[in-house]
């Protein structure tokens, strides 16, 4: 039996913003600003939420149906409802899984997510579990007038980890790591810190680059082995740009660009990206997926869909297409910055 | 010996600022003293009506503090049963007279609310809801806007039949001096009142109000003789589940019911022989859903009689409403209502009310709910 | 202050209706909130028969405002957090409804 992705689910709040709502409030051009980012609007959630509402949607979803005993659930955010108590245990008991299962928090900027998801499936291909559940969700906050305004979104993304029926199988994955402060936030600050530039070729570029391509080499991989690439999306120029230089075409990556409808959920982006692939591939197709964080790091994977995929796929952008459109102070009600 | 009623008074109902709480206590107490020329040391006992003192001012143990005021050493008892106090607390006077423990006792309502923002008011009173009630972030407002909503429906009626209410009990406020409103309102200015709890506009919910009300009530023929008193003839409680999830409808408050019924039984008279009323509006359709339960009209014909404004004292009906202008215009200080509502009674039996008096009246029934219906007391008095 | 112990009582009551299904009977609009719901006011309350025969009441979230008669609409139950605690309180999550 071969480790896999067996359920997977995913929440993305109704509302969204326009970028040029916000553009207009700051007086700024918001046709500079859509092409420069490569971002139209994003989702925002509601004053009643936070990542863990959030969790608790995209979870459940993946749960419905699960009989495997959940043995270790991990939660991976950078807007963590509590700064000293566990997230992943208040989800647990909400699901009602029970007790005897690993719980912890994880934090990595956009990729926290992703670095549980190693340690669940090493659990799972080790026999030390027969499921793990990992569930990214973030409700980014940003500075008004900052250039994450336009970017800084909500969402969240769960997937289980398991060997009985996957519909994705993990042929493998690699960590790249490094000390790289590209982008920060310091304890009671508010909002996040970040270098400018310095974000693009050392950070995201050079991480992705390294654990895409050590990856592919030790899988024996090229890129065109692959039916569709997903990266991390801090906005929709990055991703397009590093796809390009490791060899991979637009048409791969067509599919996953969710960003410029739903702005950046951070440790959820990359994983709604793989959400929205899902709906598309058929067996045996094949996905490189990488996700960035800064600080930095990226967690490459390799999946192959299943037969079992098309049973088991969720549709995506017909919910996607279900928003409605707030305006500015009402964004601002939303975030709780008024 | 049934008890009598020989004595009433009340404060002004509003905004006082210069008044705390127990202010108007002492005021009420010696204002009903010197009205029934009846000296503080023939008091048997004191019950005290009150609902928000501990939340909003952190202050209990009432009877020590009207021992403290008044100097005295008599047994006082605080009673709560949310916007039920003062007839709970009339209720257990009247008991405690029944049971021999004592011949005269005094009984005061009263309620301190504008000393702190409505909001917070809005947070006490919920108090008087359950728990799952209160964890949504539901208002008292909103619990009879849920029910207004099944009612009209149901029957067919709009808002304008709740109007009417409070159209008919401005025109009842507007001749009573100690009432908080004394101005005559319109059905359009009902309905175009801003909404507090969709369909409940502001002017279908009943004020928050300041004041106190007090009511002597005896066994002691000397008394009776020499005030002229009017006779319990019945008081009965009942309650129902505290939440309304519970209940099993939405248009009715069964505690009402319960208590009418059970109220009628022990005074031996009949619905018909009542002529006069006042009955609880904390909302336009509580009065509504008051004139069903209580058994006065059949259900569902509440809505049609009120916009005929059938109970208003002008078109001297069979059946009169809220002459001190019910709760929508006379105030609700909550530990004061179920009080007033009696002493309005006293008033017009004994020919005492002044401009609003009703003719020819021989029995009043006084009804007073707690919550959302969780308690309801009715009382019926006779000459 | 709201007690973390009676937080924790209350979650095994909050998980045991999420994801239940019902019809919504009543509901109304509060645009007078007490202090701890300012911040999501003004909100729509639901009074929910759930399939099992219990009745709920909830806030209804995330439905469009063109929505004029919510009655005998079917609902699912999810979590939100509703009333704003102080910031070093226990966050107490609760039940809400959203449309089916």
């Amino acid at each position: 039996m071969k480790t896999g992705i067996i359920s997977y689910g995913y929440y993305v709040p109704q509302y969204r913003i326009r970028v040029a709502d916000i553009a207009s409030v700051w007086g700024k051009n918001t046709l500079e600003i859509e092409r420069g980012l490569g971002v139209k609007e994003k989702a925002v959630s509601t004053a009643a939420e936070d990542s863990l509402t959030m969790a608790y949607e995209s979870s459940s979803m993946a749960m419905k149906g699960q009989t495997q005993p959940i043995g270790a659930l991990f939660f991976g955010t950078e807007s963590p409802v509590y700064a000293v108590n566990p997230s992943s245990t208040i989800l647990g008991e909400l699901l009602d899984i029970g007790n005897n299962y690993l719980a912890y928090d994880t934090q990595f900027a956009c990729k926290a997510a992703t670095g549980a998801l190693i340690s669940a499936i090493a659990l799972v291909e080790s026999k030390q579990i027969k499921s793990g559940l990992v569930v990214a969700s973030d409700k980014a906050a940003s500075r008004p007038h900052d250039a994450l305004e336009y970017t800084a979104a909500s969402g969240s993304v769960s997937v289980i980890v398991g060997e009985k029926n996957p519909i994705l199988t993990i042929e493998g994955w690699e960590s790249f790591s490094s000390d790289t402060p590209d982008f920060w936030r310091r304890e009671g600050i508010k909002y996040p810190s970040h270098g400018g530039r310095f974000t693009g070729k050392p950070s995201y570029f050079k991480h992705i680059a390294g654990s895409v391509k050590t990856v592919l080499s030790k899988l024996r991989y090229k890129p065109t082995d692959f039916t569709y690439a997903v990266f991390h999306m801090p906005n929709g120029k990055f991703p397009v740009q590093v796809a390009a230089q490791l060899g991979f075409s637009t048409e791969q990556i067509k599919k996953s660009l969710v960003v410029s409808e739903l702005g950046n959920s951070y440790t959820a982006s990359a994983l709604m990206g793989l959400v929205a692939t899902l709906e598309y591939v058929k067996p045996g197709e094949k996905i490189l997926f990488a996700s960035y964080g800064s600080g930095a790091g990226s967690d490459a994977f390799v999946f192959t869909a299943t037969q079992l995929i098309e049973k088991k796929r969720l549709m995506f952008s017909k919910k996607m297409s279900e928003k409605k459109y707030i305006d500015y102070p009402t964004y601002l009600k939303c975030m709780r910055i008024i | 010996m049934k008890s009598h009623i020989i004595g009433y008074h009340t404060t002004q109902f509003g905004e006082l600022w210069e008044k705390s709480l127990f202010d108007l206590v002492e005021e009420t107490i010696d204002g009903v003293l010197k009205n029934t020329h009846i000296e503080l040391g023939k008091i048997d006992a004191i019950f005290f009506g009150n609902m928000l003192g501990g939340i909003l001012e952190n202050n209990l143990h009432a009877g020590a503090k009207i021992a403290d005021i008044f100097n005295i050493s008599i047994p006082i008892f605080r009673v709560e049963g949310a916007c039920a106090s003062g007839g709970m607390a009339v209720h257990l006077a009247q008991e405690y007279i029944q049971s021999g423990k004592g011949k005269t006792v005094l009984v005061v309502g009263a309620e301190k609310m504008t000393d702190v923002q409505p909001e917070h008011i809005t947070q006490g009173l919920i108090s008087a809801a359950s728990g799952e009630e209160q964890e949504c972030g539901m208002t008292f407002p909103g619990l009879y806007a849920l029910m207004a909503r099944v009612y009209l429906k149901k029957y067919r009626y709009d808002k304008s039949n709740l109007a009417a209410i409070a159209v008919k009990n401005h025109a009842h406020g507007f001749l009573n001096p100690t009432a908080h409103f004394k101005r005559k309102v319109s059905i359009q200015q009902v309905l175009e009142s801003s909404t507090v709890a969709d369909p409940l506009g502001l002017l279908d919910c009943s004020p928050v109000s300041d004041g106190a009300a007090s009511l002597i009530v005896t066994s002691d023929p000397a008394f009776i003789k020499k005030r002229g008193g009017i006779t319990v003839l019945s008081s009965q409680v009942a309650t129902d589940s505290i939440s309304l999830l519970k209940r099993n409808s939405l248009t009715e408050l069964k505690a009402t019911q319960i208590a009418a019924n059970k109220a009628f039984s022990e005074s031996k008279i009949v619905r018909k022989n009542i002529s006069l009323a006042e009955v609880h509006d904390c909302f336009t359709i509580a009065e509504l859903f008051a004139m069903e339960d209580l058994g006065f009209w059949k259900k569902g014909e509440a809505g049609k009689r009120a916009i005929n404004f059938e109970t208003l004292r002008e078109n001297n009906g069979p059946l009169i409403i809220n002459t001190s202008g019910g709760l929508k215009a006379s105030g609700h200080p909550v530990g004061a209502t179920g009080i007033k509502q009696l002493g309005e009674l006293y008033l017009q039996l004994t020919g005492r009310a002044e401009k609003r008096q009703v003719k020819n009246i021989k029995y009043g029934l006084a009804h007073n709910v707690g919550g959302s219906g969780g308690t309801a007391v009715v009382t019926i008095l006779g000459v | 202050m709201i007690s973390p112990v009676k937080v924790w009582r209350r979650q095994k009551t909050i998980r045991d209706l999420l994801g239940k299904e019902g019809v919504i009977i009543t509901w109304t609009k509060i645009f007078t909130p007490p202090p701890q719901f300012k911040h999501i006011a003004p909100y729509v309350i639901v009074y929910v028969k759930l399939e099992n025969g219990q009745n709920i009441c909830a806030q209804l979230v995330d439905c469009f405002d063109s929505i004029s008669t919510y009655e005998g609409k079917r609902v699912v139950v999810t979590l939100r957090k509703l009333r704003e605690s102080v910031s070093d309180d226990v966050i107490p999550y609760t039940i809400a409804c959203k449309l089916l």
